[in-house]
């Protein structure tokens, strides 16, 4: 069974999307209190059609803002709970006998959704992983020699525990750079704690709250669409390949930006002046996006992966 | 075509780049050719040659060795190879001075190479060096440069050498190869732009006040080297100093050598010396002639004065002498009548021209010496027989040719001190051969017989049993390099003149009284004049340091006037010059003779050519001396023997001199100290306006571009918006908060921003049009918006924003992170 897409692509129009995605803001910064700036990356991974990956502690609302964001843009969540025994099948579905037919059936999987939410993701073992890397890459999944295409906003919001490495299969190189970002929600302000636990008194569920969707008025395609055809002029193109070329040569770098990554970095930046409210990027919307992107791709033998960035951005010139 | 990529981009840590040697070393070949063709001692310098290549390779694999055993501890070594290729670079330069120290030393007869061709020689080694030892990526393009350079010079002088062919070859294969990199460039440029990793780096306001300081004391040293004449000279580096003076074809303007030598050939008239002894008759004036139409003639002065009546023989004998002196015009008075005024006439300067000369300019030619002065003439009465040598030694340089030496100096002493120049007579007609002061040498192509040529009486050589030395010959002289900066700091040599004049015969001065009465008679007005030379010299020590007083003193308070000559009634000429100041050149010469021999320096002037560096013609790349360049300045005995010359009269200027490097900064730092001595009053106005300007440099700049910024804000504002960038950059620069040039403006100054909300707006809205301008495919913001974004900039660059307010901004920045203990990395800390 196909997904179809439950969306109708309606003409952009930039009131309607500013209200769109100050809505979105609203609802995801209620959510997660304090973390404005992370909202800020998960909001620009949603427009670039990224996925995310959140490397930090539990309990710091990485499920919370990942139902939330399902929630907002008027999808379907799903979740999987990566375990060491999970199978591939588990994740992207699969074929069952009917007795009455004597057909197969596809029973599709968690992928079937607008938002997957895959929870400790470094727990499944890499068959398990790899099962993601299709469906990540290229918007569908094949089971049986029979591909199924999934939602055109399929997002996969990871998360990874740092503290428990014990029995965990760190992820790939390969699926890693299928995600856009990487990033730390890390501990609330007090005020923001103080804040939450007022809002907790009186509260029956601990996750109750449900958003009202975000999209009603122009789809979340409409928007994306618009923000890959935010221009990148030829400057940027070459700052950004200029920077790219410096995390290949950097000495404490083994492994740099990938093409990829590339492609990635400058939807990203896209997404950034979109919300700058630019309909071109600049070098700032480049920089703003750079270190989640960087940090999630870059390996070597770098004490910080904080300076050795710096030292990338440090030697190349902005274009002026 | 198979692009040459990642050629320029070979691994710093590898080895040798094979292709760069291949590149490097026939242009090494090539420049090696051309040097030892161009030597006379070509073996020695293929010697030198194969020993520097082998030096090369054993530093290049030694360090290689040594890198190799020590790279776990320090790694690559750049700066010894730094080391090396400049030791190698530096080599050619000590050898030649050890060869320099040793010939003067040791006597040795090598001369070793011009200058100009040790330059190219520590090229030869830098390139050869650098692509051996060097691995640095960076250096291929300096070596490829380095390598076709050398290239280039060698084609440049080859079409002379028997190695052109191997130079053309090795040229045309250079070329083919430039294209193909330049091709395969091109591509790579294309195809994989190269990384920018040379990011550009602001200069620090220290380095600025660093070079500041540096460009006026450079400043000051021109104005020193400027205001002396004599420290222009250094040992010929230039190439036309003409090398070392050897007729060497490396040379670019030698010795009348190379083509215009051959291009005499067909025109004796137009082009410069040449080894002729053509023959041509015409009606040609005599010096005497000359002298009195240049000058004016000589009034016959009637002069009343006691006398007493002396015998007929007597009689005879005195109006016997006097005949035979004007009759040969071995006198010259000073009173005379104005000259005429010159008419304008239609001729060619080769037409009139005495003499071409070829060779250092300013230069001074000697003609004629008088030594005794009787108030009003001059005469070559100094007492004695005429003074004849006639057994001056031939000797043949190294080219064969027949040298007449005229002075106690071999050639090892002609080649060591000594400048080299060459005349060819046109319409002089005198037995007389103009010669420079310490004239050494004299050359004239075949003649070999040095009996041809004799001393005058007043030490002017001429050719013996001649009317005129035949026009169009070609005479080559040496003589000693004009030495006066060492007899500055003698002070006795006066002393020592006496001395040995009072010992010694002279020029046949048989007593002391006769040598006295010759060179330090000042016959009339004698208290004038020495109260005059005693107030010109008041301060200065005994030496030359007086005689260049006076010779100063002379140029700078008097003036040149032909016309201005001493009336007939005047009852002291010099008394009269020194009133009104100003005269023709012959005044010049006798007033500054008359006060050196007040002091006390034996004194006699000279009369002759002056080779004016105006007179040189491009073309033919010679100096056309005329009649007009007659002149007359006075000489000092330093020894009794040797006559040195200096300048009294302005607009004339000394030759140069050649001095030693020490000399040479000595002299510099005097002069320049004593203009500004002379020039004090307007160097403290200079000085204070400097100290103020320098002080107030910020405001001043900032105010010009203030200025700029409203200019443009009137013609578009996007042209404000851009230069407010601009201006705000360099204002946060003043204010010591330079923007990294990794860092947008955005992410610098917006934290910057402190006060109102409408100021992060106006710069918001400024920096805004300057990204649309620079990353938007629309480059125009909206017109309706124009008046706030002029507005928005003014704002911004004439209110807010000025440097002192970005200072306390950044005081304030820099003081709330120290609070927070944070590091502000802009777009970084947000996360």
């Amino acid at each position: 069974m196909n997904v179809e897409p439950y969306t109708i692509e309606v003409p952009f129009s930039s009131i309607l999307a500013e209200e769109a995605i100050e809505h979105l803001r609203s609802n995801l910064n209620s959510t997660l209190l304090g973390k404005e700036d992370v909202v800020e990356l998960v909001i620009a991974c949603l427009l670039s059609r990224g996925h995310l990956l959140f490397d930090d502690l539990p309990g710091l609302g990485k499920t919370t803002l990942a139902k939330s964001l399902a929630q907002s843009i008027g999808g379907k969540l799903a979740r999987v709970q990566c375990t060491p025994d999970l199978l591939p099948s588990d994740v992207t579905g699969f074929n069952i006998l009917n007795q009455k037919t004597r057909e197969f059936e596809f029973r599709p999987g968690p992928v079937f959704s607008d938002v997957l939410l895959a929870d400790e993701i470094n727990r499944a073992t890499p068959r398990t992983q790899s099962a993601l890397f299709e469906a990540m890459a290229e918007n569908q999944v094949t089971v049986d020699n029979q591909t199924h295409s999934l939602s055109r906003t399929f997002m996969v919001i990871a998360t990874q525990n740092p503290v428990e490495s014990h029995g965990a299969y760190p992820l790939p190189e390969a699926q890693l750079d299928r995600f856009a970002v990487k990033l730390r929600i890390g501990y609330p302000a007090r005020s923001s704690e103080i804040e939450m636990l007022a809002a907790q008194i009186g509260s029956t569920h601990s996750s109750g709250c449900t958003f009202r969707d975000c999209f009603e008025n122009i789809s979340l395609i409409t928007i994306q669409n618009h923000v890959a055809s935010i221009a990148c002029e030829t400057p940027l193109r070459e700052y950004l390949v200029d920077l790219a070329q410096a995390t290949r040569t950097h000495k404490a770098v083994s492994l740099g930006l990938s093409p990829r990554g590339l492609i990635i970095w400058q939807r990203m930046a896209q997404a950034w002046a979109f919300l700058s409210g630019r309909d071109f990027v600049t070098p700032d919307d480049v920089q703003h996006v750079m270190r989640p992107i960087l940090e999630l791709r870059l390996s070597g033998s770098f004490d910080s992966i904080e300076k050795t960035i710096a030292e990338i951005v440090q030697s190349v010139p902005v274009p002026a | 075509m198979k692009q040459p990529a990642g050629l320029f981009r070979a691994s710093d840590a590898g080895g040798i780049q094979w292709w760069i040697v291949f590149a490097a070393f026939p242009a090494y070949l090539s420049a090696q050719l051309m040097r030892a063709d161009a030597s006379w001692f070509s073996g020695y310098l293929w010697l030198m040659g194969g020993v520097n290549v082998a030096l090369i390779l054993i530093l290049g694999r030694a360090i290689d060795l040594f890198e190799r055993s020590e790279r776990s501890k320090y790694g690559r070594n750049s700066w010894l190879r730094s080391l090396v290729v400049g030791m190698l670079v530096a080599l050619p330069w000590l050898i030649h001075f050890v060869y320099r120290i040793l010939q003067e030393r040791l006597g040795w007869n090598y001369p070793g190479e011009p200058l100009e061709l040790l330059a190219i020689a520590s090229l030869q080694n830098a390139t050869l060096a650098g692509a051996i030892v060097v691995r640095s990526s960076r250096s291929a393009r300096v070596i490829i440069a380095m390598s076709f350079f050398l290239t280039l010079f060698s084609v440049i002088i080859a079409s002379e050498s028997r190695a052109a062919t191997w130079v053309y070859l090795q040229a045309v294969l250079y070329a083919l190869i430039a294209i193909w990199w330049l091709m395969g460039d091109y591509w790579e440029r294309l195809q994989h732009r190269f990384v920018g990793q040379a990011s550009s780096t602001r200069i620090s306001m220290r380095t600025m006040h660093l070079v500041s300081v540096a460009a006026i004391l450079s400043m000051l040293a021109l104005i020193g080297i400027w205001i002396a004449p004599e420290t222009r000279s250094l040992d010929g580096f230039l190439p036309t100093s003409g090398g070392e003076r050897l007729s060497d074809p490396s040379a670019r303007s030698g010795l009348g050598d190379g083509e215009m030598l051959v291009g005499a050939q067909d025109e004796a008239y137009s082009f410069g010396p040449v080894e002729s002894n053509l023959f041509m008759e015409d009606k040609q004036p005599s010096l005497y002639d000359m002298m009195s139409e240049l000058n004016g003639e000589v009034i016959k002065k009637k002069r009343t004065e006691a006398a007493v009546g002396i015998d007929g023989a007597v009689a005879k004998s005195n109006h016997q002498k006097l005949a035979n002196s004007e009759g040969s015009s071995r006198e010259f008075s000073i009173l005379r009548h104005a000259p005429k005024k010159k008419e304008r006439r239609i001729s060619s300067d080769a037409s009139q021209a005495l003499l071409y000369y070829i060779g250092p300019s300013p230069q001074r030619l000697a003609l004629e010496t008088y030594e005794c002065f009787d108030g009003w003439t001059w005469t070559h009465s100094a007492p004695g027989q005429e003074v004849s040598f006639h057994d001056f030694p031939l000797i043949h340089d190294p080219a064969g040719k027949p040298w007449v030496m005229v002075r106690k100096a071999g050639l090892r002493t002609a080649t060591a001190n000594t400048w080299t120049a060459a005349i060819k007579w046109i319409r002089l007609t005198s037995p007389r051969i103009p010669t420079p002061d310490q004239f050494v040498a004299l050359h004239i192509d075949r003649v070999d017989r040095p009996e041809f040529f004799a001393w005058t009486e007043d030490e002017v050589l001429q050719m013996t049993d001649r009317e005129q030395v035949p026009a169009l010959t070609v005479a080559r002289l040496t003589a000693q390099q004009r030495q006066v900066h060492h007899l500055r700091s003698q002070a006795n040599f006066v002393r020592e003149a006496r001395a040995v004049a009072s010992d010694l015969s002279v020029k046949g001065v048989a007593t002391k009284d006769q040598f006295d009465k010759a060179y330090f008679e000042v016959p009339i007005a004698s208290t004038l004049i020495q109260r005059t030379a005693r107030e010109w010299t008041q301060g200065i020590s005994t030496g030359w340091e007086q005689i260049d007083a006076i010779g100063y003193r002379l140029q700078t308070d008097f003036q040149l006037d032909d016309q201005a000559v001493v009336p007939e009634d005047a009852m002291c000429a010099v008394a009269h010059f020194l009133e009104k100041r100003r005269g023709p050149a012959y005044m010049f010469a006798t007033t500054a003779a008359m006060l050196t021999r007040a002091l006390g320096y034996p004194t006699r002037i000279v009369s002759g050519l002056y080779i004016d560096p105006k007179s040189y013609d491009k073309r033919s790349r010679q100096h056309i001396v005329g009649k007009e360049h007659l002149h007359w300045w006075p000489q000092v005995s330093i020894d009794g023997r040797e006559w040195i010359s200096f300048e009294p009269t302005p607009t004339y200027l000394a030759p140069t001199e050649k001095l030693t490097w020490k000399q040479w900064c000595e002299a510099s730092l005097l002069n320049a100290w004593r203009w500004i001595g002379r020039n004090i009053f307007g160097l403290c106005i200079l000085g204070g306006a400097l100290v103020v300007g320098y002080r107030l440099r910020v405001w001043i700049i900032d105010r010009i571009l203030t200025c700029w910024l409203t200019l443009l804000a009137i013609v578009s504002c996007e042209w404000a918006a851009r230069w407010g960038v601009r201006l705000l950059d360099y204002r946060a620069w003043l204010a010591g908060y330079p923007r990294p040039n990794y860092r947008t403006p955005r992410q610098w100054y917006s934290h910057l921003v402190r006060s109102e909300k409408d100021e992060y707006g106006a710069l918001d809205m400024l920096l805004r049009s300057e990204e649309q301008r620079l990353f938007s495919p629309i480059k125009r913001t909206k017109r309706r918006l124009d008046d706030r974004l002029r507005s928005h900039t003014y704002r911004l660059v004439f209110g807010r924003w000025t440097v002192g307010n970005i200072s306390r901004s950044k005081a304030i920045l820099d003081a709330s992170q120290a609070r927070s203990s944070g590091f502000h990395e802009g777009p970084f800390a947000t996360l």
